[in-house]
């Protein structure tokens, strides 16, 4: 072989080496990194960065962070502020607005409807005397049994029984106004 | 010979490729490359002009400079955009039923607009118009205008727009506080009696204050603002937070039109008739614009209370709710809790009056009955 062959070869063997090295940081960094971003955000450093926009745009516009990663921005409205970490279906899109609005965007579902109307505080609560009353339901029905104990009993420890945490917040916040007057 | 030139030729254009795959590549993924501080500040919204500087990476350690030079920077803009008067609450006055009136008048020309905010009319200051229960869930609206029936909502503001420099004199039945600021509402409801929590079903025309939290505070009755100023400033923002609060959290009067009422079973509003009789409230909501108790990045609950038996109590769900010691001036004997609707939760107005006598700041006293919260400029 000769020498500017064999000189060739190493240089071309090295570059290949080097193209392949490189592709796998290059490929691994733009790929599987934005992997572990993803991770990361729903591993509990959802919480700093919510927290630290929190604290950027004023700590009342922390839920509305909250909801709008869940909700997508629904038609841009500042959502409805409850101190819950709800998730996506918790939340069911209800905005402050939909509050102000008597939740008219949402009467075409009759669920969504009433669960708006709950929330913000539309409903009148109704006496509740047990549990017993309560654990016969299922659901969202459950829940609103729960809020409405909790209220007649001025006891927030109920609350923790609500499933949806959107309206455990808001539980929590009724009987506090309960215990206050 | 003519091989080997055919191989040289392979071999160089090969080194061509790798050089253009390596080098080209290689520069707009630097420049790409994006780090998980970055895309934190981008996600939060800071500034790109405020984290510029730090790149191409931007690390933790320049991630919290930016983060801190944004609030800072978010800090000054509530401080000296000076105007803002902070968001509108809905204030329950009072109610009547359907034997009842309401006669209103302004300081000003004013509108009167029905519940989807068509115009009834726009009339003079000193005109006087009444509202009373009509029929069918109705309300009637007469006096400055003709006898004109409406849903079950009734709402007056200022023609000109402005309502911050509107006053309503709404002629309060059995009280000398008539003047309000900002807007008027007559609200009609009919259901479960939730102001009195008898169970009874109740007509109910409730009279409504919407103003701006900082001409609410203004109005504030529980004081006369009479103490040392470090005093008047820890009440003032306690009212402030008390009502934001309220702004932000309350549901239970949503269905009679309001968030927060204007009687002791919430924080006692008197309007534009105490602002000017204890200008005092006024000129320490000045000093303390915007300025709100915190805790974790959450407006607080700030309870309070006349006098303790010697220590607060703590509020089962609020941590900075704790029991602390009271000062010897907010200590009564015989005092138990939950006895005259005293639940010594929080600040001991007397105990802070105290605090402020000895020289201890608004913010050093907030701090010490609420464990661990900050004041924080809101708006």
């Amino acid at each position: 072989m000769k020498k500017s062959t064999l000189l060739l070869t190493v240089i071309f063997v090295a570059a290949s080496v080097a193209v392949i090295g490189y592709a796998y940081v290059v490929f691994g960094d733009r790929y599987f990194k934005a992997g572990d971003g993803k991770q990361e955000a729903g591993n509990g450093n959802q919480n700093s960065i919510i927290d630290s926009l929190g604290d950027y745009l004023g700590g009342g516009d922390k839920q509305n962070t909250d909801n709008q990663n869940m909700n997508g921005n629904q038609n841009g409205n500042e959502n409805i502020n409850v101190n819950s970490n709800a998730s996506s279906t918790e939340s069911g899109g209800v905005t402050s607005k939909d509050c102000d609005n008597d939740c008219v965007r949402l009467k075409d579902n009759q669920e969504r409807y009433k669960y708006c109307q709950e929330v913000c505080g539309d409903t009148v609560v109704s006496k509740k005397n047990s549990e017993a009353e309560c654990d016969e339901l299922s659901g969202l029905e459950k829940d609103y049994c729960f809020r409405d104990l909790a209220v007649s009993k001025k006891d927030s420890d109920i609350c923790a029984k609500i499933g949806d945490q959107k309206l455990q917040s808001v539980c929590r916040n009724r009987v506090t106004e309960e215990l206050l007057e | 010979m003519q091989r080997n030139i055919k191989r040289n030729i392979f071999s160089w254009l090969l080194l061509l490729a790798t050089f253009i795959f390596l080098v080209v590549p290689s520069g707009t993924a630097q420049a790409a490359k994006v780090t998980k501080w970055q895309r934190m500040l981008e996600q939060n919204g800071i500034d790109r002009s405020i984290w510029q500087k730090y790149l191409p990476k931007i690390t933790r350690k320049e991630y919290n400079k930016a983060k801190k030079i944004a609030q800072s920077s978010s800090g000054q803009t509530s401080q000296t955009s000076g105007s803002s008067l902070g968001p509108e609450i809905s204030v329950g006055l009072w109610y009547f039923d359907k034997s009842g009136i309401l006669k209103v008048k302004a300081n000003k020309s004013y509108n009167i607009k029905n519940k989807d905010g068509n115009l009834l009319g726009q009339v003079t200051a000193e005109a006087e118009t009444k509202v009373a229960y009509d029929d069918d869930g109705k309300l009637k609206v007469s006096g400055s205008i003709a006898d004109t029936s409406v849903d079950d909502k009734v709402t007056f503001d200022a023609t000109d727009g402005d309502n911050s420099s509107l006053v309503f004199d709404v002629d309060r039945p059995g009280s000398s506080y008539d003047h309000y600021r900002g807007k008027i509402e007559a609200n009609y409801y009919r259901g479960d009696d939730i102001y009195n929590g008898n169970g009874n079903n109740v007509s109910q025309i409730w009279v409504i204050n919407e103003l701006p939290m900082e001409h609410y505070v203004w109005g504030m009755g529980e004081t006369t603002g009479t103490g040392p100023s470090d005093h008047v400033r820890v009440m003032a923002t306690i009212f402030r937070s008390y009502g934001y609060w309220y702004y932000k959290n309350a549901t239970k009067y949503k269905p009679l039109g309001f968030k927060i009422r204007s009687d002791a079973g919430s924080q006692i509003y008197r309007g534009y008739d105490w602002e000017t009789k204890y200008p005092n409230i006024r000129k320490a909501a000045e000093e303390t614009r915007g300025q709100i108790v915190v805790y974790d990045g959450e407006v607080a609950l700030t309870p309070y209370c006349s006098y303790t038996d010697g220590k607060t109590r703590s509020l089962k769900g609020y941590s900075y709710l704790k029991s602390v010691k009271d000062h010897k001036k907010g200590k009564k004997k015989g005092l138990k809790p939950g006895e005259g609707g005293n639940h010594m939760w929080g600040v001991s107005a007397h105990g802070a009056l105290g605090y402020a006598e000895d020289g201890k700041s608004w913010a050093w006293i907030l701090k010490h009955y609420y464990t661990g919260v900050d004041v924080k400029g809101e708006y």
